[in-house]
């Protein structure tokens, strides 16, 4: 409740400032404006479809991307070879800027949605790989000699251990993997063109519509709220 | 079931060469036998037992079970210093850990678990996170963790060492009622003296690193016996005793308990 009052008092401020002409409407139009703009764009339609086309792009992303990052930070987190072995590599490709190499997936597989997924789905693996395999080699070493000693199975070690184990540090993996796909996911959408939000926010700048922009992004926040809060705090 | 421990020798990689954390221990634990480990601070005694649970390869020397024709090897199961509860199982799931383990169907094992619990006195707590209770609590799920699982033998390291002396001494009580009658084999670790002479039926004693054996005690009071009552004066002879064995060790954290004014002789239990 507290923050949601804060926000309402921040658009308050917002409001009368541009009321009062203290900011530049074009640059900073008031909240009711862009509120006006939103709810247009709702009703209109236009907001569902660059929503329901990024929030595909970004599901074909970030499923394969924190599915195999899940799978392959768990396996390093097991087998300490596979750690030493992928840990440079995966150190070397994770902060490599994956928009950077749009161009190159655009000559791989055209201006189709292949091209605007895979970035996606490369930069959803990375947070879920590190986390799950620092997840795995976290869990204290006592529950796993407990475990053992006990007899369980490897089944039973990745269902009452491995995984509960590592879950509170892999859930905030793969919202980390969640936040960093849709910013590249909107970026992607700028740099091709294409519907989506990303598409919506470059055609604001194209037209100068300012509340179009602040209007996707509000819708963008809110994209990242709701799946955080669905992952949990 | 019979353990036999024949040249056991574990050396661990150190940062100046091999260090030897144990060096040819040879012992004997009887069939239904409550033997104590007791030796100073770091001188290999839960080494000792992790080699006996099999969650550590020794470097050179056996581990046997004579007598043993089982399929699989018996089942040696550990009680730790800390209760070693899975955070985000509940008490009863804790409890039947053991038994899923070794595949007794969900309904037979929560039904044992539970019947554990009522007996320890934590029916009541069936579905609470171990982070809920107290460290006395705790130590008691993981002594009917230990208990309701299927064994042949038992290995304690050190189990209440960070309790309280009364809840200590409750525990102790707990542990020697739910020993009796079972004949599973006991190798209780401490570097507590009276605790070693109150529990166990034999107590060794280890030197400091590397850990060797050097002298085995026979304690010579009767079964069923009364933790909770005064101890027989001959503990007060025989601490002193294994205090003086210990003597030597360098390192040494192993204290005597304060000897009692009065010591008349431990009553067994009614």
């Amino acid at each position: 409740m507290p923050h949601l009052l804060a926000l309402l008092a921040l658009a308050a401020a917002w409001e009368a400032a541009a009321r009062a002409g203290w900011v530049a409407p074009l640059l900073f139009p008031a909240p009711t404006v862009i509120l006006d703009w939103l709810l247009a764009s709702l009703r209109s339609g236009e907001m569902a479809e660059d929503l329901a086309a990024s929030a595909q792009r970004l599901a074909m992303g970030v499923g394969p991307g924190v599915g195999l990052g899940l799978l392959a930070g768990l396996a390093m987190g097991l087998l300490p070879r596979l750690h030493r072995a992928l840990d440079p590599v995966i150190a070397g490709l994770h902060p490599m800027p994956k928009v950077a190499l749009l161009p190159l997936f655009l000559v791989l597989f055209g201006f189709g949605e292949r091209a605007q997924v895979v970035p996606v789905a490369l930069v959803a693996f990375f947070p879920t790989a590190i986390a799950g395999a620092v997840a795995v080699r976290s869990i204290d070493p006592l529950l796993w000699d407990v475990a053992r000693n006990y007899g369980a199975g490897r089944l039973m070690l990745l269902r009452r251990l491995v995984l509960p184990g590592s879950w509170p540090m892999l859930r905030a993996g793969i919202r980390l993997s969640l936040n960093a796909a849709i910013v590249v996911l909107i970026s992607v959408e700028m740099l091709t063109g294409s519907d989506g939000l990303g598409g919506a926010v470059w055609q604001s700048w194209q037209t100068m519509r300012v509340e179009q922009l602040y209007g996707t992004l509000l819708v963008v926040a809110t994209l990242g709220i709701v799946f955080n809060r669905c992952l949990g705090r | 079931m019979r353990i036999a421990l024949s040249g056991l020798r574990l050396d661990y990689p150190g940062a100046a060469g091999p260090v030897r954390a144990v060096d040819g221990l040879d012992l004997e634990v009887a069939p239904g036998e409550f033997l104590g480990l007791i030796g100073p601070s770091g001188c290999g005694k839960s080494s000792v037992l992790a080699m006996l649970a099999g969650l550590r390869a020794p470097s050179a020397g056996s581990i046997d079970f004579p007598g043993w024709t089982g399929r699989r090897p018996p089942r040696r199961l550990m009680a730790f210093q800390d209760h070693g509860l899975l955070p985000w199982l509940s008490l009863l799931d804790n409890v039947a850990f053991g038994l899923e383990a070794q595949g007794v169907s969900r309904a037979a094992r929560q039904a044992r678990a539970r019947e554990m619990l009522c007996r320890l006195g934590l029916a009541d707590f069936a579905a609470t996170r171990p982070d809920q209770l107290s460290g006395g609590m705790r130590q008691r799920a993981a002594l009917a963790r230990l208990f309701v699982a299927e064994a042949e033998a038992m290995l304690l390291d050190e189990p209440f060492c960070a309790l309280d002396a009364q809840t200590r001494m409750l525990l102790q009580q707990e542990l020697l009622d739910l020993w009796s009658g079972t004949g599973r084999s006991v190798v209780y670790v401490t570097h507590d003296i009276e605790e070693a002479l109150l529990l166990c039926d034999r107590v060794v004693v280890l030197s400091a690193r590397p850990c060797r054996v050097i002298a085995e005690i026979t304690v010579p009071f009767a079964r069923p016996r009364r933790i909770l009552g005064r101890p027989p004066p001959e503990v007060t002879e025989l601490r002193w005793r294994i205090w003086e064995m210990l003597a030597p060790a360098r390192h040494t954290d192993v204290v005597p308990a304060p000897a009692p004014e009065v010591a008349p002789a431990m009553a067994p239990a009614a």
